[in-house]
C-alpha cells in the first residue's frame, strides 16, 4: 500500500531527496540511530513480553499454543540463548560459523500497532518529544519485525492513513519511511485529541478510526498524554475490541522540570491559549506537585485496567529507553 | 564620624526607585509551551495579569538595595574624627595706619611682632600657628604652619599706611579655629584704636560674639594719642574757567593742644606756609587758589607727632583739555559738538579712511565704523555697521517699545521713556557685553569689558532717533566718558581705596612707594594702595607711561591713634574642639560596594 502523506506534508522532500544524491555524504535521516548495526543487533534478542491476544493466519516467534509439525521456514535469525535448538540451522552453521535460528510460520505472531500521537504538543521540547516517539516505535517496530511479528503503525490524527501490517526485517524500511513521514499536526488547528474537543471523545475517535479492520494485538500509544479525560474511553474501547493497549508516556525534561523565572505568558501550542505566570520557586513546586498528581492519576487508571503505563523522559537516552527501562518494565524480554 | 559629602545621601531616592521596578512591571515575555493546561489555576494568574505586584524577596533586590546603600555611604565620605592634640594659635596682626604710630619703640605694630613671636616661642612641636595681618585688607600669611614658619610670616609682616580691615581679620580667624589644625586660640595684636570710631558691634570690637567660633583675646599695644593729620584736601576747578580752588582740613586728633607748621606746595614749590594752633579734638581749613597750569599740590604738616603717615596728603589738580578723546566718523560733526560740550574734553577726529596709521587717545569713538580689531583702548561705538569687530545682523525699523535698567551708572539722571529710534542696528549681543537700553528686535546701548577696555555700543544712529534734541544726549556722553577713559587721576585717592586703570590689554606695572608691582592683562584695577604717595603705572614693557595717582591716608578714624583696651571676646555658646580626620571610610565602602555588584552580577549570571 503506497504512502503519499509523508511527501505531501513534507514539500521539500524531493529537494531533499536530490540533495542527498547530490551530496557525498548524505544528511543523516531522522530516525538515523534506529540503522545502527549494533543497536540493531541487540533489538533483535529482544521480545514482546506482553499478554497479548494471538492474531490468525501467519506464525511468529512467539510460542504458540497450538501445535504444528512442520513449520515452514521464513526467516533467520541469530541464535539467542533459550532458543529451540532443534531449529538450528546446522547447515548455515557450517558455511558461516555462525549459529542461526530458522523461523518458520506455523509459530503464533504478534500484530503490533504503533500510534503515534502528532498533535502540536508533540513537536516541542528539546530533545522533540515527536521525533523522540517516532524513534522509539520505530525501535518497537523494528524489534516487532525482527521476531517476524505482524507490525502496524498509525498517527492518533484521524487523517493520516495507517500503515497496514508489515512483516519480516525486509519491511523495516517501509516502517521508517512512514514513521520519518510523520508531521506534526499544524499548531492552532482543532485537534481530534485534545482539549478542544470537549464534547467528543476524539481519542475514541482516532483510535477506532485506526482498529476498524486491523488485526487484534498489542496497540503502543506514543504520546504526551495532554488529553483531558479521553484516555478513559480511548482505552476502554481498545480493551473492549480485544486489543491490548501500552501506554507510553512520553514528556520532555523542560515538561518535568522546567528552568523558568519570573512573568512569563506561556502560549498554548495547540490552542494559542495564553496564561499569565509569575514564576517563582513556590509556583514551580506546586506545578511540578500537580504533574505528579497528573501522572500518577494517569497511571493508576491504567493500572486498574492492566494497561501497562511508562513514563519516559526525552531525555533519556533512546537505547536505554529500549534496552533499559521498557525491560525494566517487562515490557520487553 | 563625620560626612564629608552629606547631600550625597540623597542618592537614597535610587532605594525607592530599585523597589518600584521590582513592584512595576513592564513587559512580560512570552514563551510557547506544549500545553498549558498544568499551568491553568495555580493562583498566580490574578497576580501575573496585574501591572504590579508586591516586592517579593529577591536576593538580586538585596543585592542591588545593597550596593546603593554601600555606595552611597562611600559617596557620602564618612569619616571617623578625633580631637587634634596640639594647640591652633591663631594671631591677628592688626596693620592699620595706626600701628604703625611711634610711642612704642619703634612702632606699635614692631611690637606687636614682637609679642606676637614671644608666642609663638611658647608653642611646642605638635603645635600650629595661623597668622593673619589685618591691614587695608586682611589676608592669612600663614595658614597651620610650624611655628618656625609662622615666626618667619611675622617677621616678614608690614605695617599698612590705611585704614585696617580688622573685621575680616577675625573672620578669616574664626574660619582657622575650625579647621582641625588644633584646639583653637585667637589672639589679636593690636591698639584697639579701630575701636575709636565707635562703630564696633560689641564693646569697641568689630564683630558680634555669635560670629566666631572661638574665644578671642587680644594683646594691647601702644600709650600715646598725639596725632595732628591732613584729614581732607579737595581742589575744585570752576565751570567758569577761573583758577583751581583747593581745600584742606588739618585736624588734632591727640589728647592735647599742638602747634604744627603747615607748608602748601604747588607741584613742589612752595605756595603757602602757616603755623596752625590747634586745641585737643581741634581742627582747621585751608582754603587757597592755584596758579594757572599746576598739575599737584601737597599739603605737609611738620610737626612731630606719632603717625607721621597722615602728615602730607598729595593730589593732582583738574587740567583742561587732558581728556583726550578720538572721534573716527565720517561725518563727526554731531558727535565732535556733542562730545566738546562736555568740560575738560579734547576731541580729535579721524576719518575711517586714515584709521589705520591714527594716533588714538585713551578713549575712542566710532561712529558709523567698527574696526575689525578694536584698539587697545576704551571704546564707544555708535551706529555700528557690518564688516567689524561687532557681530552686526541686520537693521531693524522702528522699534516699539524700549526698556532699560534704571539703576545703571550709564542712565545717571536721564530718563529714557522720550526717547524715540526710528531704526535700530540688530546685533548678536558679546557674551562680554550686557544691555542697558534694549527693544523687542534687540538691545540698544550695551555695555561690557572686552580684553581690558571698556566698551559702550550706541546701536543706532543717533541722527534716525531724536536723542540729539534731547537733554540725555549730553548726559549719555558724560556717564559714558565718566566710566571710560582713563587720563591722569584728579584729586587724591585715599589709602586702601582701589583705582581704576586704564586699558589694560597687554598688562601693566605700577611703581608705587612699596615697590613694584606688576597687574595681569585684562584687570581693570589696582587694589593695592596700602601706602601713601605716588603711583606710576607703565605699559608692562615700560615702553610707556600709562597714568599717575597719588594716595593719601585722609582718613580721620585712621589718623586717631588713642590706644583702646577692649574686653575679651567670648564666643556666644560652648565652643566644640574641631576634630581631625582620624579614619576615612570611603575607600572601604567602595571595595564594599565593587564586592556586592561582582556578586550581584555573579548571582544574576548563575541564574541565567
Amino acid at each position: 500500500m503506497s504512502n503519499p502523506a509523508p511527501a505531501a506534508r513534507r514539500p521539500l522532500a524531493f529537494v531533499r531527496r536530490l540533495a542527498s544524491a547530490i551530496r557525498p555524504v548524505a544528511p543523516a535521516p531522522r530516525s538515523a540511530g534506529l540503522r545502527d548495526e549494533a543497536f540493531l543487533r541487540r533489538l533483535e534478542r529482544l521480545a514482546l513480553a506482553l499478554q497479548r491476544p494471538p492474531t490468525q493466519g501467519l506464525a511468529g516467534d512467539h510460542r504458540s499454543r497450538r501445535k504444528t509439525d512442520a513449520p515452514e521456514f521464513a526467516d533467520y535469525r541469530t541464535y539467542t540463548p533459550g532458543d529451540d535448538f532443534r531449529r538450528i540451522d546446522w547447515k548455515a552453521y557450517g558455511r558461516l560459523g555462525t549459529l542461526h535460528y530458522r523461523l518458520g510460520e506455523s509459530h503464533d505472531d504478534l500484530a503490533l500497532h504503533l500510534l503515534v500521537d502528532t498533535s502540536p504538543s508533540m513537536d516541542w521540547g528539546t530533545p522533540n518529544k515527536l521525533d523522540y516517539a517516532r524513534q522509539l516505535a520505530a525501535a518497537l517496530g523494528y524489534l516487532g519485525l525482527a521476531r517476524l511479528d505482524a507490525v502496524g503503525a498509525g498517527a492518533l490524527d484521524g487523517r493520516t492513513p495507517p500503515l497496514p501490517l508489515v512483516r519480516g526485517k525486509a519491511r523495516a524500511g517501509r516502517l521508517f519511511d512512514y514513521l520519518e513521514g510523520l508531521a506534526p499536526a499544524s499548531a492552532g488547528r482543532p485537534r481530534l485529541v485534545g482539549p478542544s474537543a470537549a464534547d467528543a471523545t476524539p481519542l475514541l475517535d482516532a483510535v477506532r478510526a485506526y482498529r476498524r479492520g486491523a488485526a487484534r494485538g498489542v496497540v503502543v500509544l506514543l504520546t504526551d498524554a495532554f488529553f483531558p479525560d479521553e484516555h478513559a474511553a480511548g482505552l476502554g474501547d481498545l480493551l473492549q475490541a480485544g486489543f491490548q493497549p501500552v501506554l507510553l508516556h512520553l514528556l520532555s525534561p523542560q515538561e518535568l522540570a522546567p528552568d523558568l523565572a519570573g512573568d512569563l505568558e506561556l502560549i498554548d501550542s495547540e490552542s494559542a491559549e495564553v496564561v499569565p505566570a509569575s514564576l517563582t520557586p513556590e509556583t514551580l513546586a506546586r506545578y511540578a506537585e500537580r504533574l505528579q498528581a497528573w501522572c500518577g492519576e494517569l497511571e493508576r487508571y491504567c493500572a486498574a485496567r492492566r494497561v501497562p503505563y511508562v513514563r519516559l523522559s526525552t531525555a533519556m537516552p533512546l537505547e536505554e529507553a529500549v534496552l533499559g527501562e521498557l525491560r525494566r518494565r517487562r515490557l520487553l524480554a | 564620624m563625620t560626612l564629608a559629602n552629606p547631600g550625597a545621601l540623597w542618592w537614597l531616592v535610587l532605594i525607592p526607585l530599585i523597589v518600584l521596578l521590582y513592584v512595576l512591571r513592564t513587559e512580560r515575555r512570552r514563551l510557547p509551551w506544549s500545553n498549558v493546561r498544568l499551568w491553568r489555576g495555580l493562583g498566580e494568574e490574578l497576580e501575573a495579569r496585574r501591572n504590579w505586584r508586591p516586592p517579593r524577596w529577591s536576593v538580586l533586590l538585596a543585592l542591588q538595595l545593597a550596593f546603593v546603600v554601600v555606595g552611597v555611604l562611600a559617596l557620602t565620605g564618612p569619616t571617623l574624627l578625633r580631637p587634634p592634640d596640639g594647640q591652633h594659635l591663631i594671631l591677628v596682626l592688626d596693620a592699620s595706619a595706626s600701628m604703625g604710630a611711634t610711642d612704642v619703640a619703634p612702632s606699635r605694630f614692631a611690637a606687636a611682632q614682637a609679642l606676637a613671636l614671644e608666642e609663638l616661642g611658647r608653642l611646642g612641636p605638635d603645635d600650629r600657628a595661623t597668622i593673619i595681618r589685618a591691614g587695608a585688607e586682611a589676608r592669612p600669611l600663614a595658614l597651620a604652619e610650624p611655628a618656625p614658619q609662622a615666626r618667619a610670616a611675622v617677621e616678614g609682616a608690614t605695617v599698612g599706611q590705611a585704614p585696617g580691615d580688622l573685621r575680616t581679620g577675625l573672620l578669616l580667624a574664626g574660619a582657622a579655629a575650625a579647621t582641625p589644625a588644633g584646639r583653637p586660640r585667637v589672639v589679636v595684636l593690636t591698639d584697639g584704636a579701630f575701636a575709636n570710631a565707635g562703630a564696633g558691634a560689641r564693646d569697641g570690637w568689630p564683630v558680634a560674639a555669635g560670629e566666631l567660633a572661638a574665644p578671642v583675646e587680644y594683646l594691647t599695644v601702644g600709650r600715646g594719642d598725639a596725632n595732628v593729620a591732613v584729614t581732607a584736601l579737595a581742589l575744585r576747578r570752576p565751570p567758569n574757567g577761573g583758577p583751581t580752588a583747593g581745600y584742606a582740613r588739618v585736624a588734632n586728633l591727640g589728647s592735647a593742644p599742638a602747634s604744627v607748621p603747615a607748608r602748601l606746595f604747588a607741584d613742589g614749590l612752595p605756595l603757602q606756609s602757616r603755623r596752625l594752633d590747634l586745641a585737643a579734638g581741634a581742627s582747621e581749613e585751608l582754603t587757597f587758589s592755584l596758579p594757572p597750569g599746576t598739575r599737584a599740590v601737597a599739603v605737609q604738616l611738620d610737626g612731630a607727632d606719632l603717625l607721621a603717615a597722615d602728615n602730607r596728603a598729595e593730589a593732582r589738580a583738574p587740567a583742561s583739555g587732558d581728556r583726550a578723546v578720538t572721534l573716527v566718523s565720517a561725518q563727526p560733526d554731531l558727535l565732535a559738538r556733542a562730545l566738546r560740550a562736555l568740560p575738560g574734553v579734547r576731541v580729535t577726529t579721524v576719518a575711517p579712511d586714515a584709521y589705520a596709521g591714527a594716533a588714538l587717545a585713551p578713549l575712542v569713538v566710532f561712529d558709523g565704523f567698527v574696526p575689525r580689531t578694536l584698539p587697545a583702548a576704551d571704546v564707544i561705538v555708535v551706529n555700528p555697521q557690518p564688516g567689524g569687530a561687532l557681530d552686526v545682523l541686520g537693521e531693524a525699523p522702528a522699534p516699539a517699545t524700549i526698556s532699560y535698567d534704571r539703576g545703571h551708572p550709564l542712565l545717571d539722571t536721564i530718563d529714557p521713556a522720550a526717547l524715540q529710534i526710528s531704526k535700530i542696528v540688530r546685533l548678536r549681543t558679546p557674551a562680554w557685553a550686557s544691555p542697558v537700553l534694549w527693544t523687542a528686535d534687540g538691545p540698544a546701548l550695551l555695555e561690557g569689558v572686552n580684553g581690558g577696555r571698556r566698551v559702550v555700543i550706541l546701536a543706532f544712529d543717533p541722527r534716525a532717533s531724536n536723542l540729539p534734541r534731547l537733554r540725555a544726549f549730553p548726559l549719555l556722553l558724560a556717564n559714558a566718558l565718566d566710566r571710560l577713559g582713563w587720563g591722569e587721576r584728579e584729586g587724591s585717592v585715599v589709602a586702601g581705596q582701589a583705582v581704576r586703570l586704564p586699558p589694560n590689554a597687554g598688562g601693566q606695572v605700577v611703581d608705587g612707594p612699596a615697590g613694584t608691582e606688576t597687574v595681569p592683562a585684562g584687570a581693570l584695577a589696582f587694589a593695592d594702595t596700602e601706602r601713601v604717595g605716588r603711583y606710576a603705572v607703565h605699559t608692562a614693557d615700560r615702553a610707556a607711561d600709562l597714568a599717575e595717582f597719588r594716595v593719601s591716608l585722609l582718613a580721620p578714624a585712621a589718623s586717631d591713634v588713642r590706644p583702646n583696651a577692649l574686653a575679651p571676646l567670648a564666643p556666644a555658646g560652648p565652643i566644640a574642639p574641631p576634630a581631625a580626620p582620624a579614619f576615612a571610610f570611603t575607600g572601604l565602602l567602595l571595595l564594599g560596594a565593587l564586592a556586592i555588584s561582582t556578586t550581584e552580577w555573579w548571582w544574576w549570571s548563575k541564574g541565567r
